[in-house]
């Protein structure tokens, strides 16, 4: 085993790991936004439906982090006077992000079906 | 915006805008609170993404961190060993102290071009490979040994230098040797984070001039064609055609009516140019064809922006006439 096949084993396992919770909240939600996603109706998106408050930074940081890893792509759009003179990042989906969701769903609803606990609201 | 944000979480936003390059975020959070979010609600927000920009900066650095980790655990045993062995003395003079200062400062250099010998980079050139690529797994191994060098060679070497200027004896203990290296190496690493931050800082700011000088509504070439006729027959054709930077692209319309007014000659209007300072950036050239005379237009542009309006319509004038 040398050096670089230590690198190479831990660079998979990052690739190969599912979605965060919160990059997979990132994911739907953009999904749900459609063609106009950018940062403020995403967050908007993850307050209302989980009620809970999605700082900007945390979203851009998570998007960034979905780039990388080619799940999703952005692309500027025109500076805007009420942003003060700045522009729209605008996310979209890939047909690889939308995969990841799909194994993300799959491993969550396999491991949802069948728990007693949560069957019947008696926990 | 019809509200204004809180001055310093603004003022924060935008250094973070800059530095981070994420300008979007700056933009997203302003229209939020133009759209009723609370001033407490923007601080959060500005301290999330700074917490958040800099976990994800060291997040991407992570190379270079195990890199100098790694440099430094496997100097420490020098460095211990020549505290052990009392080495090296304390030096007497205060000429011997300047000498040190100077040998530490050669050492540091040749430190530099060492590593950029054998590794192709410095430490900082390592960090600027992960922020700007990343790494692949096959540069990894290159990249910490690279990181790793400068506090390998350079820790023990300000041990050294210290032990010159003081004496190893205060250090007090190895434990405080090893601390104050740590410490050191922090305040280091601290330093130049901060540094690095702020050049890209003052870096963004110049081109953020530069774009809104470029953005400026300057008179448009066809405008300019109607009114130049100067009082010795010459009329300045400028077309886009011509795909020629000319003075007159450049010169505010108030400027050029100015020379026409005063009846100025072509001669007359190179040698207004002459006079203010246009000759630095070197002596237009004329093209018989069709008179255009190209000057380096931005730094013209910039010399007719100094001073005020009538300050500038007054000299202008005058050396027009």
């Amino acid at each position: 085993l040398r050096a670089s096949d230590f690198f190479t084993i831990i660079e998979q396992m990052a690739r190969q790991g599912s979605l965060s919770e919160f990059e997979l909240l990132v994911m739907l939600a953009l999904m749900r936004v459609g063609d106009e996603a950018y940062g403020v109706p995403i967050s908007r998106e993850i307050e209302q439906r989980t009620g809970r408050e999605a700082a900007l930074g945390s979203v851009y940081a998570a998007l960034e982090r979905l780039e990388e890893k080619a799940l999703v792509t952005s692309r500027l759009g025109d500076p805007a006077p009420e942003r003060g003179g700045r522009a729209k990042r605008y996310f979209k989906v890939t047909a690889q992000g939308l995969r990841a969701v799909r194994e993300t769903q799959k491993a969550l609803t396999s491991l949802w079906r069948g728990l007693p606990q949560l069957s019947g609201g008696n926990a | 915006m019809s509200r204004q944000p809180p001055a310093l979480a603004l003022w924060l936003l935008k250094q973070l805008g800059r530095a981070s390059g994420n300008a979007p975020l700056v933009g997203d959070l302003l229209e939020e609170f133009d759209n009723g979010r609370s001033a407490s609600w923007f601080w959060r927000q500005t301290m999330t993404a700074i917490a958040t920009c800099a976990g994800r900066r060291v997040a991407l650095l992570q190379t270079y961190w195990i890199g100098t980790a790694l440099g430094f655990a496997a100097q420490l045993p020098v460095s211990l060993l020549l505290f052990r062995l009392g080495l090296p003395h304390a030096a007497s003079g205060f000429g011997w102290k300047i000498a040190a200062f100077l040998l530490l400062i050669i050492c540091m250099i040749l430190i530099w071009v060492l590593s950029r010998w054998a590794f192709g980079k410095s430490s900082n050139g390592v960090k600027s490979t992960l922020l700007a690529t990343g790494a692949s797994t096959a540069q990894r191994p290159a990249l910490i040994c690279a990181a790793a060098f400068d506090p390998f060679v350079s820790t023990p070497l300000l041990y050294c230098f210290c032990c010159v200027l003081f004496s190893p004896a205060a250090f007090y203990s190895s434990g405080v040797l090893v601390l104050s290296e740590f410490v050191w190496l922090g305040a280091g690493e601290i330093a130049t984070e901060f540094s690095s931050l702020f050049f890209q800082v003052l870096k963004s700011r110049r081109a953020e001039k530069e774009q809104a000088w470029e953005a400026r509504a300057w008179p448009r070439l066809n405008e300019l064609e109607v009114s130049l006729v100067s009082s010795d027959g010459a009329k300045f054709v400028l077309h886009s055609g011509a795909c020629m930077e000319t003075i007159f692209a450049s010169a505010n319309e108030e400027l050029i009516t100015a020379l026409c007014k005063g009846g100025t000659s072509f001669e007359q209007i190179r040698r207004a140019i002459w006079l203010s300072g246009a000759a630095e950036f070197g002596w237009p050239r004329r093209n018989t064809k069709s008179r255009f005379t190209p000057v380096a237009v931005k730094k013209f542009a910039r010399l007719l922006g100094a001073g005020t309006e009538s300050e500038r319509t007054a000299h202008y004038v005058t050396i027009g006439q």
